[in-house]
Parts: structure tokens; C-alpha cells; sequence
């Protein structure tokens, strides 16, 4: 919980927030704050000791610092803002400490109590970016933990509070302003919480599903069902009446024998016959009417379902891929919707037509003989509530075998495409030992489940046919002794009525299991369905041109919050400037180039083409304008000719020819069989990885693109061939902003400047020559260190 | 940091001694003795890690100087003695934070998010774990459940829990 007073938050709605607080807290908050304000108030999970526990507590006041905690003497330290000098937040795994950092002459008995806590303060050496200027050579103690479920909290409150101390610690005014406050609660918050009922919204989504009940969610689902209603409603009609005839014929064995065969009238057996005869057909036509309509309808619906969802999840941000893996993604588009089909277009009708068979039975059977039929129907609450109760259970065996099947298919899906490397370290044993595990565990769940259903069905069956050996019983004996005038032929039908009324039953039963799974499936596309695609809200500009001016201001980029991958670029490139990028492996190159993409958005700063933040920019257009060769080739399945083509599927076939030509790749291509004809297999197997590299190269010249981008473009070929698509790349620069990355800094010959980038910063830009004549510069080392190796390889 | 073409060091843990100033303001301090107690090398503000902080916590211990050199390398943590086992458990235990799961008592899917009530060797805590994909099994019943703000905890054996606890872990993994 936490609450900004100054500025914005009235003083009301922080009276509010502080009303969450225990009495005792706030009691003893007033003493130790006296009548200041609180600005600032943090409920931590955690004390000092690394505990759970909700009575740690943090606040800021104007002038103070209070800590609840009960790794504080007497479980509270109050600080004066003034005695402080910095304050910072150290990450650690899973938990964070906020320290503080006292002036060296701070009172004795201040250290003493700090002194008192149980947690090592960390000196660092090194102040975080705030504190540049302020001397940190005071004691230092940690004050404050908590889990990473407060960073977000504990960061603005760490902005804050830095704020606050800068003036106090440099003794001079610095007219402080508060942040953009919006910024604060900002957008980077890991989790929402919906606003009606306070609960944590499933990631990226921003109505929570509970507060959208399940007829709604279902109603949703049901939407597309609408289009086709005339088919549904067809559909539906089918199956009433085909329900309904299903309960014909067994009035027709009381015709057949307590009319026909006591008075022996032949008549009347063959009209019954073929009055049977003719329900019978009626039946099947009818049957078969709806078992077409409900394919066509069911098919239709999953189809668009799926084409929906797949649509959906092509525009989705790598944010999302990043997050989850392709299998998961997978299954929602094919096993999902195929799951919520058969509920929409199946389950509902089924409820329909047990519901109808239900009550026909009921009160056919009543309306014969009420005694008997009650007598029948006794085993009714039984089976019900058996069944609700196994299918609970059930419900719970199926989701494990599930789990134990996904569990297999995990195995399969690392081990295949990992074949290669399975074979060259000798590992096929013991995978297939990995394997032999998962699918027993398969087969213990499957066992387990056959045991609770062995017992289940057999169960039920004894007791239904308890129910119509009673039947039989009563009945029969009525019959002989010839009370209440029932005759054989009407037993008979009641017995057949019987039967059958237990099967609609166990469906019932089943029913709310049925619906939960639906509903999960439902919830589980709508999720997807309801992820904000990238730019989704932002209609962005379009512009007449592209000169290719890139400007990079303070920009900082994290992919996972409190570990910044790109800190605080700066860089300028002008248009028709080709920039090298240079810099050890994981100093974020690559992210950087992302960036231009925007496969990601930047965290911090902003990323100008031509003066226009990337962010206003039409997604599409600034993409079409882009042509870039990533670090990992990949093709798709499809022709050589169709991948070159692939950002351009209207280009000549000279083009495509001479796209290829340009990238070096024309001739290995002519020596294939089939030239620009031949089909590549699964992720380009059949081609080595250098030409894989130039078939990539060839696709983002074909799109003539304004800007360039080269992520280790020939980190794969020879020199030789280097060379040549050196001197294809020198001809496509012309004109256009390029940005290559390569490790061979010879690639890198023609670049007009180079940017060296270490640890996510810019340590060096400039002209080739510059860098070298830097004494002790980061590329006059690499350089050096290159042409080392080059020169032993050669000895 | 690990300087490329360096080598792994092993200490001896005798000549260790691990400590941490009254006054607080060196962080904790590593002293370094000859096998005839002279010292031999003294720092302030050292970083201890460790290399397999889940399957091996006591093992491996990597000790470096404020300027994130690596001095060396502890083999087992039970090695040290006294005070220095005492600083530089505290100090691990602060590091690495990933409390243990003991007994699970709800695990609920509501609505695309798994909400999870445990308790843990730190307490009671409640938490919302995203997908299934968040369980991540380590192999011998072993299992780190990771939550949406990042937070991880660990079931070290899930055969050693409870029997409820243990059924509702299954239906998870
Ligand atoms: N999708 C991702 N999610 C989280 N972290 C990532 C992701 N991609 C890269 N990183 C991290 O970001 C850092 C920079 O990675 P990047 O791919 O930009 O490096 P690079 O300079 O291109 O390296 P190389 O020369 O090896 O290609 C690395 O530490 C990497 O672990
Ligand atoms: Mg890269």
C-alpha cells in the first residue's frame, strides 16, 4: 500500500489509505511523527530477519524516516532526514534492503541503534546515478526489507526520498519539484489490480475476469455462434425432435403386447410395425440432418475461433513470446478452441436434449402410473449425487494424466529438433530414459483413473439395475395379482423408460464439470484475445518519406525490471550514415537493434526517426521501411525463391535474381537441382549456415529498404565470400542509414563511424581511425587482439 | 568478476577469517593469514556468491573484492568456523532469498492466474503464480515455483510433504 500526499493525492484519500493500517500502527505512528504530514507509507512482507510478516512498516514524513520492524531495538528507528546522506536500494535475489547512508558526525546513540540491526550493510563504493555528488563515506545500515513484490513501490519511494535528500546533504536549496507524477504509478507496475474488486489481474489483461462473470464470458464465447443462428436454431430443431421420437417406440411394445399378441390380431401387429417403421425413419433422417448440421455449424465456428486467436497472437509484442513458450501458445490456438467449439455447438445441445429426454420420460412415466413411477425413480438422488461427486473427482484424475501427457510432450518437443545435438554427445539412452519416465507416469495416472472408474461405472450400473429389478418386482407382482390394472405391455415399457432415464442423469451430473472446463478454456482465449497487441491503441503517423535520421536520447532498456540491458544511449546517426557497432558478446548490440524496430519499446528516453518518436510512428510503415538480417537466420518452409521474396511476395522474378546475385547467393543457388525452385526443409536444413546468411541477406535488400540493419550478416561465410558480399553491401549502403554489427571488425572496414558499446553503455564513438589512435581504447584493444590471432592462425 | 583465462582458486579456510566492523561502515571484511598468522592480505566490502545456490548452497562459494574481482573460491561453507561461518551464512541467507515451501494449503486457478497459499520456513504467504510454466521441476521431486512479482520458493521434495500438500502440487505439475 502506498500513497503519495504531496501534490497530487488529496489529503482525504490518503486519511483513507492510512484507515488500512492497524490502530496500534497508526497510534504509534503519531507519536514518533508528531504533526507532520506523512508522505509516504509502505507496508513491507517482510522484516529484517527475512520473515513474512505484515507489521514492518515504512514512512516518510517531511523531516523523518519511520521503520516498524521488529529487527529494530525496541521494533522501531525513527532517522531525521537531515542526518542522512544517501539512500539507495540494494537488489539481492528475491528480496531487496534499503539502506542508508548517515553523516559521519550523526549522533552516537543513532549509530548505536542502527547498529542494532541484524542485517550487514554493504558499503559500495559506487553511488547509484542520483547520489553522484554526495560524499558516502558515513556508517551505512540497512533499514528496510522486502520482497521484489514491492519493488515498484519501493522504487518511487527510493526517488522520492533521494529527492529530499540531496539539498540537505550538499546544504544547499535545491527547489525540488515532483516528478512527473503520472510517471510514478507508472506503466512498468509487473501486476494490475482490478479496480472493482482488488484483485490481481492476469498479466497483461486489463478486465478482470471475475468481475466479468461466466455468462458473460460464455455469452462471449456464444458470439460466434450468432452468425450462423439460422443454422444453430435448424440445428436445435433437429435435435428436439429427434429426442422426442427416441421416446416413441416404447409405447409402442404396449400396443404390441396387450393388444396384439393376447387378441392374436395380425392387423394390428403390421400397422404397429410399420407405424415403427416409419418413426424409425423419421428418426434417422432427422439424425442425420442434425449430426451434418452440427459438424458444419461446430466446424465453422472453431474456424473462425482459431483464425481469431491466430490472428490475435501474430500481433502480439516479444514481450508475450518472451514470456511464454510456443507449445503454450500452440495449444491455445488448436486445443482450446476446439475444446470451447465442442461446448458451444455440442455441450449446449446435449444439456438441451437430456433436460427434454428428462422430463419427456417423467412424464410419460407419471402419467402411466405415478405410484410405480416414483417407486423407479427412487434410486434418482443416489446416482446424482454419486455421479456429481465421481465427476468432481474424475475431473481432477483427467487434469493430472493431462499435466502427466503435457509433461511427455515437453520431452518431445526439446529432444526432436535437439536430434543433432542428442547424436554428436552420445545422449540417446539417456533421453530415452527421460522419455520411459514421463510416459510411466503416464500410465500410472491412466491406471489410476481406470481404478476409480472401474469401481465408479459397475457401481452405478448395480444400482440403476437395482431400481429396475424393484420395478420388475413390484410391478410384477401387481401384475399377476392384477392390482391397479397394469398389464405386461405397459411393465415393459415402464422398465424400458427406466433405463433410460438414467443415462440424461449422469450428464447432468457431469454438467458443472463440463461447464468449468469451457469456462477455463473460454478464460484462457479471451486472455490471449484481450492482450493488447503492439500499438494497438495508437493510430501512429504515417510519413511521405524517409530520410533516415536516427537519434537516440538517454535511452534505457530493461527486458526484465532492475536489470538494465541498455543504460542511457545517446547517439545521433545521420541519414545515409552507415554505423558499425561493435562491443564483447551480451553487451546488448543486438537489443539496441531491436530497439530501432521496435521489437521492444525503450524503458527510458526515446528513439527519433527523422524527429518523429518512434512510438508516433505507424508500426507498419516503419517496419516496411526496415530491412534487417537478424543474428540467427531463419527461413520458412517454401522455396528458395518465395523466402527471398518474402517481405516483398509481389517482386519480379528478375528482381528476386537479382536480389540474390547482390547477396552472393545466385550461384550456390543455381547449383541445386532445382534452383530458385528448391524447397527448403525445416528450418532451412539442407543449406549450410553461411548460405542461409545470404539467402537472409538477399530478403532485406529485395525490400530496398531505408534503413538497414545487420546483425552479424556474415559472421558464417568464408572470407572469400566475405569479401564479395562486403562489396554487395558497400553498392546497397548507398543512399541508406545502415547498422551492422559484426566481431570481425574488418567487416566493418567502410563504416563511416563506430560505436563500441560495454555493459549497455556507449563507451566509444567515432571514425575508425580515431578509435585506434586512443592509447588505451576499448577498440584499439579488440583491434589489436584480432589481428593477434589472425597472425598465429597464420604461423 | 570472473577475469577471462583466470582459474578456479580454492581457499583454504584456514586461513580465513571472515568478519564484519562494529561501526558497519566496511561491509563485511575478509582478513587472509599466512600458515604462521601473519596477515597476508585484508578487504573490506567483499561480495560472497553462490555458484549453484539451489542445488548446492553450501558448496562453491565465490568470494570477491568491492571492485568485483574474484579473489577465490570457498569449497564448503561447513569448512569455516566460528564467526565466520556465522557472518557468511547471514550474508547468504540475505543474498539469496528463496523460502521453502512446507505445506501447501490452496492452490486455486481462478481466472488465468494460479493463486497459491503456503506456508514457508519465513512464515505464512499467500502469492499468484502466472502459468504452470512457473513451476519449474528440478529433477527428484524437486520444484522452484516462481510468482508474478519475481519472487521464487522452493519445494525441496515434494514427496516429504503432507498428503494434501502433495495432491495439490500434482495436479500442478
Ligand atoms: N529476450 C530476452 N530476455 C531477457 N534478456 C535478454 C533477452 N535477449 C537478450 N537478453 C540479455 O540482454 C543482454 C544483451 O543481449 P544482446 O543479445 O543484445 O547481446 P549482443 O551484444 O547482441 O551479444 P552477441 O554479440 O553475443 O550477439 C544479454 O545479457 C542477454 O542475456
Ligand atoms: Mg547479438
Amino acid at each position: 500500500m502506498i500513497f503519495l500526499l504531496s501534490g497530487l493525492t488529496t489529503p482525504e484519500s490518503v486519511q483513507a489509505d492510512l484507515e488500512q493500517a492497524p490502530e496500534t500502527v497508526r497510534d504509534r505512528l503519531q507519536m514518533l511523527a508528531g504533526t507532520k504530514e506523512v508522505i509516504y507509507s509502505v507496508n513491507s512482507d517482510m522484516n529484517l530477519l527475512g520473515t513474512y510478516t505484515d507489521e514492518s512498516w515504512l514512512f516518510i514524513t517531511e523531516d523523518k524516516l519511520i521503520v516498524f520492524d521488529s529487527g529494530h531495538q525496541d521494533g522501531s528507528l525513527v532517522v531525521h532526514l537531515n542526518q542522512l546522506t544517501g539512500a539507495r536500494i540494494r537488489q539481492l535475489y528475491g528480496n531487496s534492503v534499503l539502506e542508508l547512508r548517515f553523516m559521519e558526525d550523526a549522533p552516537a546513540d543513532m549509530l548505536l541503534q542502527v547498529a542494532q540491526t541484524i542485517d550487514e550493510p554493504d558499503a559500495e563504493t559506487e553511488a547509484s546515478a542520483d547520489l553522484d555528488d554526495v560524499p558516502l563515506t558515513g556508517p551505512s545500515a540497512d533499514v528496510f526489507r522486502f520482497s521484489r513484490t514491492l519493488d515498484d513501490q519501493m522504487d518511487e519511494v527510493l526517488q522520492d526520498l533521494t529527492h529530499r535528500l540531496i539539498p540537505t546533504a550538499q546544504d544547499k536549496e535545491v527547489d525540488w519539484q515532483p516528478e512527473a507524477d503520472t510517471d510514478l504509478f507508472g506503466s512498468n507496475k509487473r501486476k494490475g489490480i482490478c479496480r472493482s474488486c482488488g484483485r490481481v489481474l492476469p498479466p497483461g489483461q486489463s478486465v478482470c475476469p471475475r468481475c466479468m462473470d461466466r455468462r458473460r464470458l460464455l455469452g462471449r464465447a456464444f458470439q460466434y455462434v450468432l452468425p450462423y443462428k439460422w443454422l444453430f436454431i435448424g440445428n436445435f430443431l433437429s435435435t428436439v425432435m429427434v429426442t422426442m421420437l427416441g421416446l416413441v417406440p416404447p409405447l409402442f411394445t404396449t400396443v404390441l403386447l396387450d393388444r396384439v399378441f393376447p387378441n392374436n390380431d395380425m392387423r394390428l401387429l403390421i400397422i404397429t410395425l410399420v407405424s415403427l417403421a416409419g418413426v424409425y425413419f423419421f428418426q434417422s433422417l432427422l439424425n442425420s440432418t442434425h449430426i451434418y448440421l452440427q459438424q458444419l455449424l461446430g466446424n465453422r465456428v472453431v474456424v473462425n475461433l482459431r483464425t481469431d486467436v491466430y490472428r490475435h497472437v501474430q500481433r502480439l509484442t516479444l514481450k508475450f513470446y518472451d514470456k511464454r513458450q510456443t507449445g503454450w501458445i500452440m495449444s491455445r490456438v488448436t486445443n482450446d478452441t476446439s475444446y470451447l467449439q465442442s461446448f458451444l455447438v455440442n455441450g449446449l445441445q446435449d444439456i438441451v436434449i437430456q433436460v427434454f429426454t428428462l422430463v419427456g420420460i417423467a412424464v410419460i412415466m407419471f402419467s402411466i402410473n405415478w405410484k410405480l413411477a416414483l417407486l423407479a425413480l427412487l434410486p434418482t438422488p443416489i446416482v446424482s449425487y454419486a455421479t456429481t461427486k465421481f465427476s468432481r473427482r474424475m475431473h481432477k484424475v483427467y487434469h493430472r494424466i493431462w499435466r502427466r501427457v503435457s509433461n511427455m510432450h515437453a520431452v518431445l518437443g526439446d529432444t526432436i529438433p535437439g536430434i543433432r545435438v542428442v547424436k554428436a554427445f552420445n545422449r540417446e539412452d539417456e533421453e530415452v530414459a527421460k522419455f520411459v519416465e514421463k510416459n510411466e507416469e503416464v500410465f500410472n495416472e491412466n491406471i489410476r483413473a481406470a481404478r476409480v472408474s472401474s469401481v465408479f461405472f459397475p457401481a452405478m450400473g448395480f444400482t440403476t439395475q437395482l431400481g429396475g429389478l424393484l420395478v420388475w418386482g413390484i410391478g410384477g407382482y401387481q401384475v399377476i395379482q392384477g392390482i391397479g390394472g397394469l398389464s405386461v405391455g405397459v411393465l415393459m415399457a415402464f422398465i424400458n423408460y427406466t433405463w433410460r432415464f438414467y443415462a440424461p442423469i449422469q450428464a447432468l451430473s457431469r454438467l458443472s464439470e463440463q461447464l468449468q472446463g469451457a469456462t477455463t478454456a473460454a478464460e484462457r482465449l479471451f486472455e490471449i484475445l484481450d492482450t493488447p497487441i503492439e500499438a494497438e491503441d495508437e493510430k501512429g503517423t504515417a510519413l511521405p518519406e524517409i530520410k533516415g535520421h536516427i537519434r537516440f536520447e538517454d535511452v534505457s532498456f530493461y527486458y526484465e525490471k532492475g536489470d538494465p540491458v541498455l543504460q542511457r544511449i545517446d547517439l545521433d546517426i545521420q541519414p545515409g550514415e552507415m554505423i558499425g557497432l561493435v562491443g564483447s558478446s551480451g553487451s546488448g548490440k543486438t537489443t539496441l537493434i531491436n530497439l530501432i524496430a521496435r521489437f521492444y519499446d525503450v524503458s527510458e528516453g526515446r528513439i527519433l526517426l527523422d524527429g518523429h518518436d518512434l512510438r508516433d510512428l505507424d508500426l507498419a510503415f516503419l517496419r516496411n521501411h526496415i530491412g534487417m538480417v537478424l543474428q540467427e537466420p531463419f527461413l520458412f518452409h517454401g522455396t528458395i525463391a518465395e523466402n527471398i521474396a518474402y517481405g516483398r511476395p509481389e517482386a519480379g522474378l528478375d528482381e528476386i535474381v537479382e536480389a540474390a546475385m547482390m547477396a552472393n547467393a545466385h550461384g550456390f543457388i543455381m547449383e541445386l537441382p532445382d534452383g530458385y525452385d528448391t524447397r527448403i526443409g525445416e528450418r532451412g536444413v539442407g543449406l549450410s549456415g553461411g548460405q542461409k546468411q545470404r539467402i537472409s541477406i538477399a530478403r532485406a535488400i529485395l525490400k530496398n529498404p531505408r534503413i538497414l540493419i545487420l546483425d552479424e550478416a556474415t559472421s558464417a561465410v568464408d572470407t572469400e565470400t566475405e569479401k564479395l558480399i562486403q562489396q554487395a553491401i558497400d553498392r546497397l549502403i548507398q543512399g541508406r542509414t545502415t547498422i551492422a554489427i559484426a566481431h570481425r571488425l574488418s567487416t566493418l572496414q567502410n563504416a563511416s563511424r563506430l560505436v563500441v558499446l560495454q555493459d549497455g553503455k556507449v563507451a566509444e564513438v567515432g571514425t575508425h581511425e580515431e578509435l585506434l589512435q586512443k592509447e588505451d581504447g576499448v577498440f584499439a584493444r579488440l583491434v589489436q587482439l584480432q589481428s593477434e590471432v589472425a597472425r598465429s592462425r597464420l604461423v | 568478476m570472473y577475469r577471462a583465462g583466470q582459474q578456479m582458486q580454492l581457499l583454504d579456510p584456514k586461513t580465513l577469517k571472515l568478519y564484519k566492523e562494529a561501526q558497519k561502515t566496511e561491509g563485511l571484511c575478509l582478513m587472509v593469514q599466512g600458515s604462521d598468522g601473519t596477515v597476508q592480505g585484508e578487504y573490506t566490502d567483499v561480495r560472497v556468491h553462490q555458484m549453484f545456490p539451489l542445488t548446492r548452497p553450501n558448496e562453491l562459494i565465490t568470494i570477491c573484492d568491492k571492485d568485483d574481482n574474484e579473489l577465490g573460491v570457498i569449497a564448503n561453507l561447513a569448512e569455516l568456523e566460528g564467526e565466520s561461518l556465522a557472518v557468511l551464512s547471514e550474508e547468504l541467507e540475505l543474498n539469496y532469498f528463496i523460502p521453502k515451501i512446507r505445506k501447501i494449503l490452496e492452490i486455486k486457478e481462478e481466472f488465468g492466474v494460479i493463486r497459491w497459499r503456503v506456508e514457508t520456513d519465513k512464515g505464512p504467504r499467500s502469492f499468484e503464480v502466472r502459468s504452470r510454466h512457473d513451476i519449474r521441476s528440478l529433477g527428484g521431486g524437486r520444484f522452484i515455483v516462481r510468482d508474478m512479482d519475481g519472487n521464487r520458493y522452493d519445494i525441496s521434495n515434494m514427496s516429504a510433504l503432507d498428503a494434501e500438500s502433495r495432491s495439490l502440487l500434482e495436479l500442478e505439475v
